[in-house]
């Protein structure tokens, strides 16, 4: 149920646009460089689930840490005059492209894969249903 | 079950962990959630009280000006009456007239040189050679004094012993308020004499008109009117020393 996370997202946002005044300034970009670390990791995570490699602990430890990984290093870079995170910005973003391309992927092939097997089943079925109108022939089916 | 979205959810399954991160993660995007307007706001990240207290700064200035003034006119008549009742303060009452000419607190009227500088409209020279700048009134206000003149004024401002003349931003101020060309320079004095002291060949006069002769007009008049200095004139850390009568000066 992809649908499921994706109400969770939208009911956090609703909630944090709700909860009141937005963050601004240095904390606003601390905590959108941290929302960039979030969607990557959770891109990796339905990512992980696909390919049949999701663990628990990984992915929240994942998260977590990321977040504040990506947060303080911002700070960092706004102390020592590197704008680091405009480079929390660019990996970020580039594993969430890359992740999502990963998903689009796995996606379609299960979706092209399904349709094959489904063609395969009909064709099967009218094999044993032939097979069934003519008796007099032993007919091997796969 | 491994398979992908279960449609059940139990705790520790791939749907419940991602569900619990994107709910965290869907807060931190509302809260980090900031319209353009309300981000340059915060880049701005000035104070309305600041925004707006340049101009509460102006018209309080502006009335301590007129206070001021109110002032010097009070004293002026109490000095008056003052050297009514005696005599002997007459005299007093003369130097003070002459300190309050040199200090510049007190209109003057007389002949003198009016001097008009404009920006030009030439396009095919430098822009900054087209422009009056800061300098450029320094001097002339300089070569003004040089030439013998007893009073200068520009654009209203009355020039004293202690006026800046600089550049800020786009506006030269004069006396801290800011003038905007074209600038008039009025000088008190011989109209004629301070003529000659401006229109000296390598002068500055002779400089601006070099870029464009439209940049400066200068008009002899036999009657001219300077104003008083209008702002406050109060040291506040150096005092004089006491001279008693009759001792020598070290």
């Amino acid at each position: 149920m992809i649908l499921i996370p994706l109400f969770c997202l939208l009911l956090g946002v609703l909630v944090g646009v709700l909860i009141g005044k937005p963050l601004t300034g240095e904390i606003g970009v601390y905590v959108a460089v941290a929302c960039l670390a979030g969607l990557d990791t959770i891109c990796g995570g339905i990512r992980a689930n696909l390919e049949g490699k999701f663990d628990g602990p990984i992915m929240v430890t994942g998260f977590l840490s990321n977040i504040l990984i990506a947060s303080a290093l911002s700070w960092l870079g706004t102390k020592i005059g590197v704008e680091v995170f405009l480079v929390c910005a660019f990996i970020f973003g580039m594993r969430i492209f890359t992740n999502l391309s990963v998903i689009r992927r796995i996606l379609l092939t299960k979706w092209t894969d399904r349709k094959a097997r489904e063609a395969q089943e009909r064709l099967d079925t009218e094999r044993a249903q032939e097979a069934a109108a003519a008796p007099s022939e032993t007919v091997f089916s796969k | 079950m491994n398979t992908p979205f279960a449609p059940k959810i139990e705790p520790r399954s791939p749907t419940f962990t991602l569900s619990v991160t994107a709910l965290v993660l869907g807060l931190m995007i509302g809260l980090a959630w900031v319209t353009n307007k309300e981000r340059q706001n915060n880049i701005v990240s000035i104070s309305p009280a600041v925004k707006y207290g340049t101009l509460d700064i102006q018209r309080a200035n502006l009335e301590m000006q007129a206070e001021v003034k109110d002032l010097r006119e009070q004293l002026a008549e109490f000095e008056k009456a003052a050297s009514k009742k005696e005599n002997n303060s007459k005299l007093i009452q003369q130097s003070l007239e002459k300190y309050q000419i040199a200090a510049g607190i007190t209109e003057l009227t007389g002949p003198g040189l009016l001097i008009t500088l404009n920006d030009s409209k030439r396009k095919d020279v430098f822009e900054t050679e087209t422009i009056i700048h800061d300098i450029d009134l320094l001097r002339v206000t300089n070569e003004l004094w040089a030439s013998g003149a007893e009073a200068i004024a520009i654009n209203g401002q009355r020039i004293i012993t202690g006026t800046p003349i600089r550049c800020v931003g786009p506006t030269i101020h004069v006396n801290y308020v800011p003038a905007a060309p074209p600038y008039r320079i009025q000088a008190l004095g011989d109209p004629n004499t301070l003529y000659g002291g401006m229109a000296t060949n390598g002068g500055v006069i002779a400089e601006i008109t070099e870029v464009d002769p439209k940049m400066v007009l200068m008009e002899k008049l036999d009657k001219l009117t300077v104003p008083a200095f209008s702002g406050a004139m109060s040291p506040k850390l150096s005092t004089a020393p006491e001279v008693e009568p009759g001792a020598k000066k070290q």
